[in-house]
């Protein structure tokens, strides 16, 4: 099968045209660097499939970073087809720049001029025939989201796949390494803007990017502005995710779904265990996690709001002088905001970073940020323990996330990952009307992603734990969960979290399986409570304090990422070695820190 | 050079000896070209700028790759 392959650079809408060609659904955003890896679908061209490869963008064919690497590698080796060059049309200078490039391949080509519906909203006036004529390849102009010229397109990609490689083209200087060819192309590339795009006289209304700039980057509003987005958005999760968990959907699983259940295998004589496993163990361990389903896709929502708007891209401009501080560049604040989401694609999205000691430091950094399946631990003991002040709480545990993660980088930056002075070069996209498709969409994936986990990893883990906890050693069923094996187990490694306060083989085994995934420690906790008392609320405010509840929540935050993410930094680290090491230390950090919080507490009495 | 907020520069050449030059070439600082510093950070770095008709965050070190001098009509490309 033929192969065509998208390139183009970063945030010229790649993907939404991958999206609309092959009906996928991946994850668009609106800041250079959103696919970081390569994507592949198939489209119909007339009665023929054809192979589309989605890559991630680049400005120039030299890169330096490992995701434009990618994208230069796979042009080279793989010879496609067809090159479908995506040109942002309303950043037409700096794009024709990589088309160049590109065109100097002499590859069969089209060149797509995409976001047209923007350029004609700024009077501006792209003659797509003159912009051929000078590259001599077949340009076409779209929009991808407002789906415009998409039958022609289509129809060129199939008539051109065929043609002959197109006349040779090169700079006019030939290949001497003593010219700049940087400044030969820009060169070229101002001479064919001016002959192709009119920018009409009529005065030009101020554009939506510099007047919301104003504000939202004004020198003295920014930072209040950008944490009151920060607190809006934790706030509006926290509250009305909790508002609408504690009401309707908890009420509906303990009572109705788990008692229901309960008494109607009751009335059908069910043997005493599989009421136990189903009630104590299923609906206990997955149940109790998708009560946070809420709070999850709220946060999703609001992350994919802040990418899909250009307000990310910002956010990394203004934070950049403080993480330069600490080790980092303003880049690498794409990638931990992402961590509040999930950490797998926040140590993915580190690939934006060029610097590969950037690149190191960020993955190792990216579990300290509260990802949402830490919510249900907070949620759960915020709940018990800290009803008045559940969101301050809350809050302060994320603080202590971002807090750690910086201490982290300026040690790490210190000893082991030495600075060698990385720069900060990144473009800032215009603001864009965020569409409520896509950020449905990209919230509607990680939920669904959730539940499968559920319905899997969390639901096969539960079982597991029901069993270990409801059998003891000689295998007999058992009551008093003292007597199971997982008590048994549990109170080996107990002793090491002693000095923390909470040294109970419950509280172990939770945070032992809560390496599996980090919502396993609610199920476990749910679980293991099932068979003894009524509910985990009742065993966890009998076994814990308000001061070790907070410990036992910052341990959960800090120590061990969960199994998924470790796999995915040894990927990206290409080393056991740094895994290790971002294993060790960070469980290290998470005892030391908890010992701290949980000796300063009993010292102040609390 | 110092640049400050709200004038306009002309590149007079990159400092291909600078490790950021390759990157800022291929972001469009060429000779003669004419951009604009449009914005501080909050806390005064790095550099919003303007140029070729899009806009670029950039640290003020890295900046020093590029020798330019102060422009003070607008040029055809910022």
């Amino acid at each position: 099968m033929k192969t065509i392959a998208l390139l183009g650079n970063p945030n010229s809408g790649k993907t939404s045209l991958f999206n609309v060609l092959t009906g996928g659904r991946q994850h668009v955003g609106n800041w250079p660097g959103v696919t970081v890896e390569k994507k592949e679908g198939f489209v119909m061209l007339g009665h023929e499939r054809f192979h589309l490869m989605d890559l991630p963008g680049l400005y120039s064919l030299e890169p330096d970073s490992p995701e434009q690497k990618l994208a230069g590698d796979y042009l080279l080796k793989e010879k496609p087809a067809l090159i479908l060059n995506i040109v942002d049309a309303s950043n037409l200078e700096r794009n024709l720049y990589l088309t160049l490039q590109l065109r100097e391949l002499n590859m069969p080509m089209i060149v797509v001029l995409n976001m047209m519906d923007e350029v004609e909203k700024q009077s501006i006036h792209i003659d797509a025939e003159q912009l051929s004529k000078m590259l001599d390849i077949p340009v076409y102009a779209i929009s991808a989201t407002k789906k415009h010229g998409l039958r022609e397109l289509t129809h060129a990609m199939h008539k051109h796949m065929d043609m002959p490689t197109p006349k040779t083209f090169s700079l006019a200087c030939g290949s001497c390494s003593l010219c700049k060819k940087g400044e030969q192309r820009y060169r070229l590339v101002e001479h064919m803007v001016s002959a192709c795009q009119h920018t009409e006289i009529s005065q030009q209304k101020q554009s939506r990017t510099t007047w919301l700039d104003k504000i939202l980057l004004n020198r003295v509003l920014a930072l209040p502005i950008f944490l009151l987005i920060m607190y809006a958005i934790f706030t509006l999760t926290f509250e009305i995710g909790s508002g609408l968990v504690s009401g309707f959907l908890d009420g509906f699983l303990n009572i109705t779904l788990r008692d229901g259940l309960s008494s109607w295998l009751t009335f059908l004589a069910a043997p005493a265990w599989l009421i136990s496993l189903l009630c104590d163990g299923v609906i206990a361990g997955v149940g109790t996690i998708l009560l946070f389903l809420p709070q999850i896709a709220l946060l999703f929502f609001f992350l994919s709001l802040l990418e899909d708007s250009g307000y990310m891209a910002r956010a990394a401009f203004m934070m950049d002088k403080i993480f330069s501080v600490f080790g980092l560049s303003g880049s690498s604040f794409i990638p931990l905001m992402m961590g509040f989401g999930c950490t797998v694609p926040a140590v993915m999205a580190c690939r934006i970073l060029g610097n590969e000691r950037d690149r190191k430091l960020t993955i190792l950094l990216a579990p300290f940020m509260s990802c949402s399946a830490r919510l249900p631990v907070y949620a759960l003991f915020a709940g018990v323990f800290f009803k008045q002040n559940q969101g301050l709480i809350v809050f302060s545990l994320y603080l202590l996330g971002i807090v750690v993660a910086l201490l982290s980088a300026l040690i790490l930056s210190k000893t082991v990952l030495k600075s060698k002075g990385s720069g900060f070069v990144m473009e800032i996209p215009p603001y864009r009307l965020p569409q409520l498709r896509n950020m449905l969409l990209h919230t509607w994936e990680k939920v669904k992603g959730f539940v499968i986990r559920a319905g899997t990893v969390l639901l096969i883990a539960s079982m597991v734990v029901w069993f270990l906890q409801s059998f003891s050693t000689s295998l007999i069923m058992v009551t008093n969960g003292n007597e199971s094996i997982l008590a048994k187990l549990g109170g080996i490694i107990a002793p090491i979290f002693a000095p923390l306060g909470f040294g109970t083989w419950q509280a172990s085994t939770a945070l032992l399986t809560g390496v599996a995934a980090k919502e396993m420690i609610v199920s476990t906790l749910a679980v293991v409570s099932g068979a003894g008392s009524a509910s985990p609320v009742m065993m966890v405010s009998q076994m814990f304090s308000p001061l070790t509840s907070y410990v036992f929540m910052a341990f959960s935050l800090l120590y061990m990422p969960c199994l998924s993410t470790i796999v995915t930094m040894r990927k990206e680290l290409g080393s056991r070695k740094w895994t290790l090491f971002g294993l060790g230390y960070s469980f290290v950090v998470a005892w030391v820190i908890s010992f701290i919080i949980y000796q300063a507490g009993l010292l102040l009495k609390l | 050079m110092k640049y400050t907020k709200g004038n306009l520069y002309q590149v007079i050449s990159v400092d291909d000896k600078h490790p950021a030059s390759k990157r800022l070439v291929e972001m469009g600082f060429t000779e003669d070209v004419v951009f604009l510093v449009e914005k501080t950070a909050p806390f005064g770095d790095p550099l919003m700028i303007h140029i070729r008709g899009y806009h670029l965050a950039l640290r003020r070190r890295d900046l020093q790759a590029v020798h330019a001098k102060p422009c003070l009509q607008k040029g055809a490309t910022a």
